[in-house]
């Protein structure tokens, strides 16, 4: 039984990236393209139009796949800016129907409402965004009576889908899902509710809590079964865990020649971790091989720290334990983020002056642009690590 | 296929006080007018404190991007893309 009236609205860009370039250029609709993070055959499709899908491009794929799948495929790189754009004026749009706005990523919004018609509701935010946005963009739309049964209403229907999950049609509904279709349940949580018998959405939908319990044996049984019968359990605010920036070489690279994109990726972590005010407890190096094998060492620091020469040390340290002759992927990590109140006096000079050194390039390049003033080592790396949106974020 | 141009060029722009809208109308590049026909899509970014007006834009058959500096006053031409 949902206790709840459905009055949770989930907000979905149809193949945001791709959509928002066929907005920007009227030559691109209604052709197959891809936004990928680098348009060399190596580089991964971040998004792909309704057309692309339609020929089997999926998100994931590389360029080269892609284009093999779908020769007309139109590759174009990440336009960041263009999607924070869209995201924005998108906020400000839902803002003038409800303060209770929540973004979950870059395409994504969770509204709660306290009472009206929804539906109506939706079909006037979906024309809106036609005529104030742009004609081209088309959004997926559920409603339900919480944040997940919201979120799966969403996908029942892409591009410019608008369901409702009510406690009157919900069995109706999963009868047609898969297990898979939920979000949180991936290819191995479905294994684990395929061995006490869950094997459709709609058995999850009518499990026990005893049977979700014998499936996940922890709390996060508890959590699905409230979840299932339309109790709100998402809207808790997330703790930030940690930050961390990531990079695909285009070829095999010895670690030694990689560190310049190393100090590159960290220099932007900590720029990161002194602007949103911490200092990190916790490092986290990784690598992957061209042979998808995967590596990574951490670190404890006894201080907390926000500077990038201390960083870079550690980082450096911990790459020299790798034990691959060659990488194809780089993960810095920084974890156990505690606020940097700039109470902590320095025992030594210099590293005050790392300090004061680190927030004299962050002004200038505050006011230049990200990367105005590099180091040294970093001179030959503009090419690599461009500005990106990582999934699920802003 | 996209080409890259980052060169000055000369717009022409209209301001609409009804519509609250500024928009392209013409550019001239290299002694030759393309009349806007159709804005895609206008957006901001920031190269630094510099706030930048993005406009996507099409003439005929041809793709452009154009970009108005807000702290110099010029406008570029970022990119160009025929149909």
């Amino acid at each position: 039984m949902i206790p709840t009236d459905p009055l949770v609205m989930h907000i979905d860009i149809n193949s945001c990236f791709a959509t928002i370039e066929q907005q920007a250029n009227p030559f691109l609709r209604g052709k197959p393209v891809a936004v990928a993070a680098s348009v060399k055959d190596f580089g991964c499709i971040l998004a792909s139009s309704i057309e692309a899908k339609r020929n089997g491009v999926k998100t994931g794929m590389r360029v080269k796949e892609g284009k093999q799948i779908e020769p007309q495929l139109i590759v174009l790189p990440c336009d960041p800016d263009k999607y924070r754009f869209i995201h924005h004026q998108l906020k400000q749009l839902l803002s003038t129907y409800t303060p209770d706005i929540t973004p979950k990523s870059i395409d994504e919004f969770s509204l709660k409402f306290d009472k009206g018609n929804l539906v109506v509701i939706a079909q006037e935010i979906k024309q809106r965004i036609r005529a104030e946005i742009g004609q081209h963009i088309s959004v997926s739309i559920g409603i339900g009576p919480n944040r997940f049964l919201a979120k799966t209403a969403a996908g029942i229907h892409k591009p410019d889908g608008l369901d409702v999950i009510t406690m009157n049609n919900i069995q109706e509904v999963f009868e047609k899902l898969e297990l898979t279709d939920l979000c949180g349940i991936s290819f191995r949580n479905a294994l684990r509710l395929n061995q006490v018998g869950i094997n459709t959405a709609r058995d999850f939908l009518n499990a026990t809590q005893s049977q979700l319990k014998a499936a996940f044996k922890s709390i996060t049984a508890t959590y699905w079964y409230m979840r299932l019968h339309g109790q709100e359990i998402d809207s808790v605010p997330t703790h930030k865990g940690g930050l961390s920036n990531s990079y695909v070489l285009p070829h095999p690279t010895r670690p030694i020649e990689a560190f310049p994109i190393m100090i590159k990726l960290t220099h932007k972590l900590t720029e990161r971790l002194r602007k949103e005010g911490y200092q990190a407890g916790f490092l986290l190096l990784a690598f992957s091989s061209a042979e998808h094998k995967h590596w990574h060492q951490g670190k404890r620091l006894i201080e907390p720290t926000n500077k990038a020469k201390a960083i870079i040390h550690e980082f450096h340290r911990l790459m020299n334990k790798s034990p691959f002759p060659e990488i194809k992927k780089i993960t810095v990590f920084c974890g156990d983020l505690k606020p940097d109140t700039g109470l902590q006096l320095n025992l030594f000079q210099d590293e005050e002056e790392h300090r004061r050194v680190d927030h004299a390039v962050d002004a200038i390049n505050h006011r230049f642009g990200l990367f105005t003033l590099v180091p040294a080592p970093m001179i030959h790396t503009k090419e690599y690590v461009p500005d990106a949106i990582a999934f699920g974020k802003m | 296929m996209s080409l890259t141009i980052n060169e000055p060029v000369s717009v022409t722009m209209m301001y609409n006080h009804h519509q609250h809208k500024t928009i392209p109308i013409e550019m001239m590049w290299h002694n030759q007018h393309y009349p806007i026909t159709e804005v895609g899509l206008h957006h901001t970014c920031h190269e630094g404190q510099v706030l930048k007006h993005i406009f996507s834009v099409t003439s005929k058959d041809i793709f452009f991007e154009l970009s108005f500096n807000t702290s110099d006053l010029t406008w570029r031409l970022e990119k160009s893309d025929s149909n």
